[in-house]
């Protein structure tokens, strides 16, 4: 592989000579010849880049835009929402009521489930700390006035309530209703009562079921094989005795040896020299020939036989004379 | 002056006292100038710039160690200026800053070790390849220079001679006083052997 390597492709040096490396080295020579150092080889230049890239705007002006503005109302933040269900004779519904109306007007058991809630004014925060990196982020808005973190979400359920006391008090709290909650209310009731009814997937499956294991049996009726007669068995082994003997004959076909015709030659004098080379049975005497004493043509002989590898030759020991300039 | 500033004045390119582009000059008009004194440092510098880095790779093939060529490759053009105006130029330029390196590769490794053996190869030297960290090139050439410190000694140098700095074998022979037909039949034994070298590599 080397071989087509160097043949067919010329490899380089693998030291590169930098110029400023090369440059030290010129002054040190020059220095070492007793000349002014002089720079031989010019350097590169390192270009200067301008930075042309925008300053990054690292703060949030907050004086700029008043707060106040985008600031979330301040009645949903305190208006704790209470859901009420309610049950009368005639309907149901569900709607939303103020928290003071509940607590004047029905007697009811109350859960109360505290949830923290994120309101408006943390998503505001967090917005601002995703683009704020000046770490001004704790500071309050002056126009935000403080609000609770945590609200209360009261569920009520009703405990007992009289059919007389629920028709007294429908007319009060529906006067007290938020009117835009009553719709969905009775749209959610519909939607209850559509999904009521359940369909039948119980009784569907046991059909499938009972579908597929008739379509099994009668696959399996089908494929079910009749029980061979004794005839047929019988001629079953007879044919496989039959196969058996004609494969056993083939191999034996195959197996007989042929006479072969052995070819006989006889060894002149030039192969039993070879033969007793190649045997190691004489004694190897290597002979060594002066490559420089001999003539030219003995010389050129010699290199070629030596490339096509009959011959190997030593190497000179006079190779690196001193040189005299 | 500061030491810094001073040096940076002193690198400052020097134009020649003669307006003569020695840039632009054959070899053989080039080596004119070196027994005329008022231009004679002007055509060493124009010597250096040409052979420096060429006589560098040179000697780095031979001795791998960065160091050492270095050394070698200033030992060599400090010995041409001090020989420069007594030699008398029948050879080409090239030839002789080539025979000056050889010559200088020879005599430091003779002065770093006294009973160097050039028939024997210098495997030490391939220590160098992994230290250097300047070599900055593909795997085979990195093997091939590998391959070449398990060379003995002469024949790595006409393999070197040969394969990397285009010398022919007369030129060779010339340079190394040597037969053209054995350096052929070195550079032969040279490539069988970094055959075997680089199929186990």
């Amino acid at each position: 592989m080397l071989m087509t390597t160097l043949n067919s492709k010329k490899l380089d040096s693998p030291y590169q000579a930098e110029k400023d490396k090369m440059n030290d080295l010129a002054f040190r020579i020059q220095s070492a010849a007793g000349l002014n150092p002089q720079e031989i080889f010019p350097r590169k230049e390192i270009p200067v880049i301008e930075n042309r890239v925008s300053p990054v705007q690292l703060s949030v002006e907050f004086g700029v835009s008043n707060r106040s503005l985008e600031a979330p109302v301040r009645k949903e933040k305190n208006t704790d929402q209470v859901t009420v269900s309610l049950k009368t004779e005639s309907t149901d519904y569900q709607t939303t009521v103020q928290d003071n109306v509940v607590e004047d007007k029905l007697n009811y058991e109350v859960k109360q489930l505290k949830t923290t809630q994120k309101d408006a004014t943390e998503v505001e925060s967090s917005k601002i700390t995703s683009t704020d990196l000046t770490g001004e982020l704790d500071i309050p808005s002056p126009v935000i006035p403080e609000v609770k973190d945590e609200t209360t979400k009261t569920e009520i359920t009703p405990v007992v309530v009289e059919s007389e006391v629920a028709e007294d008090e429908e007319p009060k709290v529906n006067s007290k209703v938020d009117t835009q909650h009553e719709r969905p209310a009775k749209e959610e009731n519909k939607i209850e009562q559509q999904t009521s009814f359940q369909f039948p997937w119980a009784s569907i499956l046991g059909l499938v079921a009972t579908a597929v294991a008739v379509f099994g049996a009668y696959w399996v009726w089908n494929n079910i094989q009749k029980p061979a007669s004794v005839e047929d068995v019988v001629q079953n082994v007879s044919n496989q005795t039959r196969l058996a003997e004609e494969k056993e004959n083939i191999k034996k076909v195959v197996n007989t040896p042929q006479p072969e015709q052995l070819e006989f030659y006889e060894l002149t004098e030039e192969h039993e020299v070879l033969n007793a080379l190649l045997s190691n049975n004489t004694e190897n005497k290597i002979g060594y020939l002066d490559f420089v004493a001999s003539e030219e043509p003995s010389k050129i002989s010699m290199v070629e036989l030596e490339k096509k590898g009959f011959i190997v030759l030593e190497l000179e020991d006079h190779l690196f004379d001193p040189i005299r300039l | 002056m500061s030491l810094p500033e001073r040096q940076q004045s002193e690198r400052v390119l020097r134009k020649p006292a003669v307006s003569i582009n020695f840039e632009k000059l054959e070899e053989k008009h080039l080596v004119t100038y070196f027994s005329k004194s008022k231009f004679k440092q002007d055509a060493y510098r124009e010597v250096l710039r040409r052979y420096q880095q060429e006589i560098y790779r040179y000697t780095r093939n031979l001795l791998v160690s960065s160091q050492d060529a270095e050394t070698v490759t200033a030992q060599t053009f400090v010995s041409l200026w001090n020989k420069i105006a007594s030699v008398k130029w029948n050879a080409a330029l090239r030839f002789t800053i080539y025979r000056l390196a050889s010559n200088e590769v020879i005599s430091f490794l003779r002065s770093n070790n006294k009973s160097v053996d050039f028939d024997q190869a210098q495997q030490e030297m391939s220590k160098f390849l992994e230290l250097e960290q300047d070599v900055n090139t593909s795997l085979l050439e990195v093997k091939l220079q590998k391959a070449l410190c398990y060379l003995p000694f002469k024949q790595k140098l006409v393999f070197v001679l040969s394969y990397f700095e285009g010398f022919d074998f007369d030129e060779i022979a010339e340079l190394t006083q040597s037969d053209s037909r054995t350096l052929e039949s070195t550079f032969e034994h040279a490539k069988k052997k970094l055959n075997i070298y680089l199929g186990v590599m």
